[in-house]
């Protein structure tokens, strides 16, 4: 399954004036590819895998999967599709803080209603990530690169058919860098594709394709 | 186990502080919802028990005790009293035009001193034509009450089987009376014979004053229903010119004093109970809104694991309906525990008649209130709800990053 993106433009309101952050972005995302996405801060790249994700319409253009067009849908089912196909590692701290790190983890299983295994399944990633351990323990525990092995766990919870990481390794020392990479690109290896947003100069060893953002536009 | 679905709980046990205060604002307008709701009922209940013991249409006093206001002392103030008439008065109401059934009454004031076991009201009533004490007294006690029996309302010190001393002469307790809220639960209920005894007890001891009148033929009232048909005030005023010495007061003039106040007093406690309800709804949006806000990342990632909008404002009303269900069940509780057990220092603050409802009743106004709390909350905080919910998923994740 492969997910086009076609023809997006984007603008915001800044200031009162309207910015162009992303020009005729054309983009397929096909499985079994790791794709980086790069540039400068401010330069359209978290805008564009949110629209890319299906968190954010564009101004114009269309992303589509399949025969499915995100944004025509209405909110609902663009939610239970989203849920269903993708998994999204969003920037920062995202664990809710009332649930355990187990209880995040199974999350998206419980929200698609499909909660028989969800636990197991949930015990499995999380020996996967190395913080079985920790399963038990409120988020708020857990150091920044606890969090993010959290975060990639609850991403593949639902066996999505992409992975959307926005700066997964950012605040992350060595260690954890290396391990949340080596994670994702088994994860492409094995059939998915994997969509990743990074400063990071160390994307590039992992990345099957990159992509650069100048001026809004795309640069392969 | 679907975690989602028990989010909301989760979100409330496992933030104990932050729960705890949204469960504080819920219990106190909870609490002043549903003593207000309560109160008005048992002052409502009160006037109609009132209403209901005064039983007639005219009460016919001496002008004398009208003009001392003796007869308000006695029904609406709990003052025990006495005044008398010669019983010759009910032969001249009754010639007058109107006028239907009639029964007397005779008063008798007992004291706090030794001769007495209290200080406390005695009302003789006419077994044979009274329609006002009787079918009260017939639902406690069955019988026709012998001599010196007498009945205890239900704020006397006193079981069936126990004896009380009045002006020493002993009378035997056959049965108490029902609560009803108002002065006559401070009175003891007799026959006019046995009345008249004590009467005489009481003059044995150069007590109770009936100057020119003979004490064997003195009444204190007549209660009187008028006529079909007739007009109760014309009935009165034809009374009051036809009848020397007396005054004919309509029962529900006797009452419009109290009735007024009693207005003012719910008027009051209604205004404060929705000033509460209102300044609880205004500080819980305020509180939900502030809170929505710091939780606006964690809505957000709710939302890109697949929660769509509806879902996830279920989610939070259904939180803010766990906290008013919650807080309001407590506050009302509490209200409860607090209003039943001081209601009679209540009615003696207010000086007002005053019926708490039933248990069954009680826990109607519970349900009240609570949802009176839920009807006040719940819109309040829609705006928040609906405006997180309608967020850009992506300006979320942003700004909290």
């Amino acid at each position: 399954m492969e997910l086009r993106a076609e023809h997006i433009c984007h603008t915001f309101l800044q200031g009162g004036q309207r910015l162009e952050v992303l020009k005729e972005v054309n983009l397929t995302i096909q499985g079994g590819y790791l794709y980086a996405l790069q540039g400068r801060s401010g330069s359209g790249k978290t805008t564009l895998m949110s629209i890319l994700c299906g968190i954010l319409a564009p101004s114009g253009g269309t992303v589509s999967m399949g025969d499915t067009v995100l944004y025509s849908m209405k909110d609902s089912a663009l939610s239970r599709f989203r849920g269903a196909h993708f998994g999204i590692i969003p920037q920062g701290q995202s664990a809710v803080s009332t649930l355990t790190v187990l209880e995040n983890v199974m999350l998206p299983a419980s929200i698609s209603g499909s909660c028989g295994g969800a636990a197991q399944r949930a015990r499995e990633l999380l020996d996967r990530m190395q913080i079985s351990d920790l399963a038990d323990v409120m988020p708020g525990e857990l150091s920044g690169g606890e969090q993010r092995r959290m975060a990639v766990a609850r991403a593949l919870m639902r066996d999505p058919d992409i992975i959307f990481a926005d700066e997964p390794t950012s605040d992350l020392d060595a260690g954890n860098t290396e391990a949340v990479l080596q994670i994702l690109k088994e994860e492409a290896k094995s059939g998915k594709a994997v969509f990743v947003v990074s400063h990071e100069d160390r994307i590039s060893e992992y990345a099957d394709v990159k992509y650069d953002i100048k001026e809004g536009r795309l640069l392969q | 186990m679907n975690v989602f679905k028990k989010l909301p709980l989760y979100s409330l046990v496992r933030r104990p502080a932050r729960s705890g205060a949204m469960l504080a604002i819920s219990v106190i307008v909870a609490f002043a919802v549903f003593s207000a709701l309560l109160m008005s009922a048992a002052l409502g209940r009160g006037m109609t028990s009132l209403q209901q013991r005064l039983g007639a249409d005219i009460m016919v006093v001496p002008a004398e005790a009208e003009k001392k206001a003796a007869v308000e002392s006695i029904v609406l103030q709990g003052n025990p009293t006495y005044f008398y008439m010669d019983e010759a008065k009910l032969g001249e109401v009754n010639a007058v035009e109107g006028v239907g059934e009639t029964t007397v009454q005779l008063y008798l004031a007992s004291l706090a001193a030794s001769c007495c076991s209290a200080k406390v009201q005695l009302m003789g009533f006419d077994p044979a034509t009274d329609f006002v004490i009787k079918p009260w007294v017939s639902s406690s006690y069955g019988k026709e009450l012998g001599e010196m029996e007498v009945v205890a309302g239900s704020g006397i010190t006193a079981s069936a089987g126990d004896r009380l001393i009045f002006y020493d002469t002993p009378c035997t307790v056959v049965a108490k009376l029902s609560e009803t809220g108002t002065n006559y639960d401070r009175c003891v209920f007799a026959g006019e014979d046995t009345v008249r005894v004590l009467t005489q007890s009481a003059i044995g001891k150069n007590l109770n004053q009936f100057r020119d009148t003979d004490p064997d033929h003195v009444i204190s009232c007549i209660l009187l229903n008028v006529e079909e048909g007739a007009d109760i005030d014309q009935v009165a005023s034809k009374i009051n010119e036809s009848v020397d010495g007396v005054a004919a007061i309509r029962t529900r003039s006797l009452l419009s004093g109290t009735a007024r106040s009693l207005e003012g007093v719910l008027g009051m406690i209604r205004a404060a109970a929705v000033v509460v309800l209102v300044l609880g709804a205004v500080i819980l949006a305020i509180a939900y809104a502030m809170q929505i806000q710091e939780r606006k990342r964690e809505f957000a990632t709710l939302r890109i694991l697949g929660v769509s909008r509806k879902q996830l404002s279920a989610g939070i009303l259904k939180e803010i309906a766990v906290v008013c269900l919650v807080g309001g069940a407590a506050g009302a509780l509490l209200g409860m525990l607090v209003m039943i057990p001081f209601s009679g220092a209540l009615q003696g603050w207010l000086n007002m008649p005053m019926l708490m409802p039933g248990i069954v009743h009680c826990f109607l106004y519970l349900a009240g209130a609570v949802f009176l709390c839920l009807a006040g909350a719940m819109p309040a905080c829609l705006w928040s709800v609906w405006k997180v919910s309608r967020a850009e998923i992506s300006d979320s994740l942003r700004e909290e990053k």
